[in-house]
């Protein structure tokens, strides 16, 4: 009689809410982190559906209107052998957020590996692992990039190449902060009962870290990662607008802010570098926006 | 009993995200001179919230008092502006908590913790103020007082602490002390130093004391008057050996028979079914009522109200008479 | 049912302290000081002291859940300090533990189901298909229904949470668990609840429980035998009757005189003990106790007193006793 009482009090909230869930509610509450992520779910839309509905292929020239400025036909002008420039704007959207994403991505899995394992098995392991981190760290980025990109011109790298070697490159070079981020969080949850509660069940290793250790720093990967494609946008645009990212004929943001060192286009044809410019721009505050939006509802963990 | 406070159909209600929460619910109590009153509950029955009420301490937002009287020496503490709440608090009432480290200041020596509160509250010279702190740690059984006034906060053990947090209550001779779960951070024969220490200085002062606590045993050994609370109610006040004797509530006597006890052996311990409500989640009608074994149909409905049984004695329950509910 | 299921001889833990730039060790917190204990099947060991004095470290380091220092410790005969990290993963089904903390004790990203079912499938007892069937028999054998399966941690309340990290440790049919502070952080109507639940469980499944706990009178609720540790060491240990009615141990009796009773008329003589406890990283030479103890006399403060049996399987460390 007891327990059939209390059972109807509880079935009343039916509805189960996850770890995810929660921070899901928590995150439509913050409206500077929402309006961050409309605005990149509009980015990344048009970058993706632009191009195809955009009656211009991004290498079509026309040179009836070269450096035109904006017109119904061309609505933010063509450049200097009459390319479009905006679906050269949104073509270049898919290739710097693609560069981002997969930059991160490769950054994630090798920082978040290294860093579980470098935390949950500490000792002699955790200190090779973090002199690595370490050096890695310390590695000039800049001048190194440079090297690779002048070595990939010298040796005539097809351009499509390049992108990827620009991804892979972010992404090896920024993996080790997430690193030390995932391996201060494994070691703080290692002491939290359950882990105990886990090696005292006879788990093997490799179920603790992936079930119980891994999952449980999700909240701070998905934020360093949420910002680190805000970062990995900016170097690429850096590293293309210097001419050693992604280069033309492929657009990117950086490489088509590039067109800012002719004076006379900064003067007299800003519809050739402000959209790119606005672009990165948007794409970056909207991204960190998200991000600290999400680290706040991560951050105050499942406690209501 | 010449009444020292008198707290009135008191309303604390939070204001958070998920709904209100009505930490305390209109309780009224009061504490008479020279007596000790302990308000006994479960984590989150509002009994601390009730306590911090009376300094006004509680955060706002999200906490807001909503409603009643706290009448302390015939003013209403709650019309007070906020300059004349800060007299009162550690000059006329002082409060000490659960958790001594924390309410301590780790930077400042013990010393000048103490010596800050008497020159605030009371007009005294450095040099005054320095011997009366040494005075007062020594009232508290602190050995080598003028030491330790030297020392800092983690210099010091957990029941050590617990003593200056009482010297510096203490300090200012407050005609009321309110001590959130004094007790719950220590070790039994600490506890039994502290409340040991307690007692003494009630009987020396005649200072009131509030004391909050979930432990019947603790209870039991200090209190003139006990209320019990459950989900921001009082569901049963009464005298110590009263209570004890003659429980009238079901959640009360439920407590009682559920409490293991060192003197007398129980083949098997009762327990309370089921689960505290959420405070987001109360049934309506008496919040025991999924609970309680001698649920009525009536329980379902109504919140019973609080009324006396016989001499002194209050219970909020139906089966004490469901007459008069509107 | 006489047999002896674990049994602990000479256990040491000794937690090294580190000081300076360089890490050095400067001295060692005994937490764990030359324990010798033994548990029987169905039997439940309480094991009291106050905070600090080591009662938590020595049922995790019996677990080798932390490295030992010294000492052996006996599951059924075998070594577990002898035992390979597999052999000693596939013996820990049989010895378990249950967590002080219901919050910290359960992983929040994983479902009830998944928290009790996932030790199950690791240790092939069930497979996918059968596990189900056995989380639910769990869940209701403590006093938990199925609809509880599919939910989180975070929407249970402590007492709750409790019954869901027994019913983890019950699925593995367990001989031996140790119960580490199960009922401190609950509240008072629901503590009872889960010291039933334990007690019925034991009945069922003769479990051997290493009961630790603060709360003498839980532990005299619950135990058939109690131990009273102090700064590391157990300074008594007795049948629960013999330990409750006739404390050989200065420590033992003004640890029972402190506890207060629920009972107003009850009036007792106190006999409350000066000071403080001791830092475990420098304890007193001697017996430990002497900077408390009301009886010290100058061999206290120079010898330390053997742990022996009076008689009664009756054991106590104090020079007052057996001179």
């Amino acid at each position: 009689m007891e327990i059939v009482r209390e059972n109807r009090i509880e079935q009343k909230k039916e509805k189960i809410l996850g770890p995810w869930q929660l921070a899901w509610i928590r995150l439509k509450r913050n409206r500077l982190a929402m309006v961050g992520l409309y605005v990149l779910i509009f980015m990344v839309s048009i970058s993706i559906l632009g191009p195809i509905i955009s009656p211009y292929k991004m290498e079509t020239i026309d040179l009836a209107n070269i450096s035109a400025p904006p017109s119904i036909a061309h609505p933010l002008g063509t450049d200097e052998v009459g390319r479009d420039i905006l679906t050269r704007v949104m073509y270049a959207g898919r290739i710097s957020l693609s560069v981002g994403i997969v930059a991160v991505f490769i950054s994630v899995v090798i920082g978040s590996m290294i860093g579980a394992v470098s935390g949950y098995y500490s000792g002699i392991i955790d200190a090779i692992i973090m002199r690595i981190v370490d050096i890695f760290m310390c590695f000039p980025f800049l001048p190194l990039l440079l090297m690779i990109a002048a070595v990939m011109s010298d040796y005539k790298i097809n351009p499509d190449y390049r992108i990827y070697v620009v991804m892979l490159i972010i992404g090896i070079l920024s993996w080790p902060g997430l690193a030390r981020i995932i391996r201060g969080q494994i070691l703080s949850l290692r002491e939290q009962e359950f882990i105990q509660a886990a090696e005292a069940l006879g788990l093997r290793d490799r179920r603790k870290i992936f079930r119980h250790l891994l999952p449980n720093t999700f909240g701070s990967i998905i934020v360093s990662s949420t910002l680190g494609v805000g970062n990995a946008i900016l170097t690429e645009s850096v590293l293309s607008f210097l001419g050693l990212g992604v280069t033309p004929p492929t657009p990117s943001w950086g490489n088509m802010v590039n067109a800012v060192t002719d004076a006379y286009v900064f003067q007299f044809h800003p519809w050739r570098w402000m959209p790119p410019g606005i672009c990165i721009f948007i794409t970056v505050m909207a991204i960190n926006l998200l991000g600290d939006g999400l680290r706040d509802a991560f951050d105050s963990k499942l406690k209501r | 009993m010449e009444k020292l406070l008198e707290i009135k159909n008191l309303k604390t209600y939070f204001y958070t995200d998920e709904g209100i929460v009505k930490a305390v619910d209109d309780v009224s109590l009061k504490i008479n001179k020279g007596e000790t009153m302990c308000i006994v509950g479960e984590s989150g029955c509002g009994k601390s919230i009730t306590a911090m009420s009376i300094l006004r301490l509680i955060p706002n937002p999200p906490g807001r008092i909503e409603g009643g009287e706290i009448v302390f020496e015939g003013r209403d503490l709650l019309k007070l502006s906020e300059e004349e709440v800060r007299s009162i608090r550690g000059n006329e009432i002082s409060m000490i908590f659960q958790e001594p480290m924390t309410s301590l200041n780790p930077v400042f020596t013990i010393g000048n913790q103490i010596i800050e509160a008497i020159m605030l509250h009371q007009n005294l010279s450095k040099k005054a103020a320095v011997e009366k702190a040494v005075e007062v740690l020594k009232l508290v059984g602190i050995p080598r007082a003028d030491e330790i006034i030297n020392a800092y906060p983690h210099e010091l053990s957990g029941g050590m602490r617990q003593r200056v947090m009482i010297a510096m209550a203490m300090v200012c001779n407050p005609k009321l002390l309110i001590a959130d779960e004094p007790t719950t951070a220590l070790d039994v024969t600490i506890q039994a130093q502290i409340l040991d220490l307690m007692r003494k200085l009630k009987e020396d002062t005649k200072t009131s004391i509030m004391l909050i606590t979930h432990d019947l045993g603790v209870v039991a050994e200090m209190a003139d008057y006990i209320s019990v609370m459950y989900s921001g109610k009082i569901v049963e006040e009464a005298k110590v050996l009263e209570l004890f004797k003659n429980p009238l509530h079901p959640y009360t006597s439920g407590l009682l028979a559920s409490k293991p006890q060192i003197h007398i052996d129980k083949e098997k311990l009762y327990a309370i079914p089921g689960q505290v409500p959420s405070s987001f989640d109360l049934p309506k009608g008496c919040y025991f009522y999924p609970r309680c074994e001698r649920a009525m149909d009536i329980c379902e409905q109504c919140a019973p109200k609080l009324k006396q049984i016989h001499d002194g004695h209050y219970v909020a329950c139906h089966l004490y008479g469901g007459e008069e509910n509107e | 049912m006489n047999d002896v299921i674990l049994s602990v001889k000479r256990l040491k833990k000794y937690f090294p302290i580190r000081a300076g730039v360089f890490q050095r060790t400067v001295g060692f917190v005994k937490a764990v000081d030359d324990i010798s204990l033994e548990l029987k099947r169905g039997e439940t060991l309480g094991l009291v002291g106050e905070s600090g004095c080591g009662k938590s470290t020595t049922g995790r380091t019996i677990l080798r859940l932390i490295e030992k220092t010294d000492g052996e410790v006996f599951f059924e005969g075998k070594d577990i300090y002898r035992l390979k990290r597999e052999e000693l993963r596939r013996l820990r089904p049989n010895m378990q533990i249950i967590f002080q903390d219901p919050y910290s004790s359960l992983n929040p990203r994983m479902t009830v189901g998944e928290i009790i079912g996932e030790a199950l499938i690791e240790h092939k007892v069930a497979d996918k298909n059968t596990v189900e069937d056995k989380v639910q028999e769990v869940l209701e054998m403590c006093g938990l229904s199925l609809f509880h399966m599919k939910r989180y941690p975070h929407e249970f309340s402590g007492g709750q949470r409790q019954r869901i990290g027994i019913a983890r440790v019950l699925a593995l049919k367990p001989k031996f668990i140790v119960c580490d502070e199960p009922v401190s952080a609950l509240d008072v109507s629901i503590q009872s609840q889960i010291v039933n639940l334990l007690c019925e469980l034991q009945q069922k499944f003769h479990f051997s429980y290493l009961f630790i706990s603060h709360d003498l009178s839980v532990v005299k609720h619950i135990s058939h035998r109690v131990g009273v540790m102090y700064l590391g060491s157990l300074v008594e240990l007795a049948d629960k009757k013999e330990i409750y009615t006739n404390p050989l141990h200065p420590y033992t009796q003004a640890l029972l005189s402190a506890v207060p009773v629920a009972d107003p008329t009850v009036q007792r003589v106190r006999n409350i003990l000066e000071g403080d406890i001791p830092s475990p990283a420098n304890p007193p030479k001697g017996c430990k106790f002497h900077t408390r103890c009301p009886y010290t006399k100058d061999i206290c403060r120079a010898e330390v007193p053997e742990y022996k049996n009076v008689g009664n399987n009756h054991f106590v460390a104090c020079h007052r006793i057996g001179r």
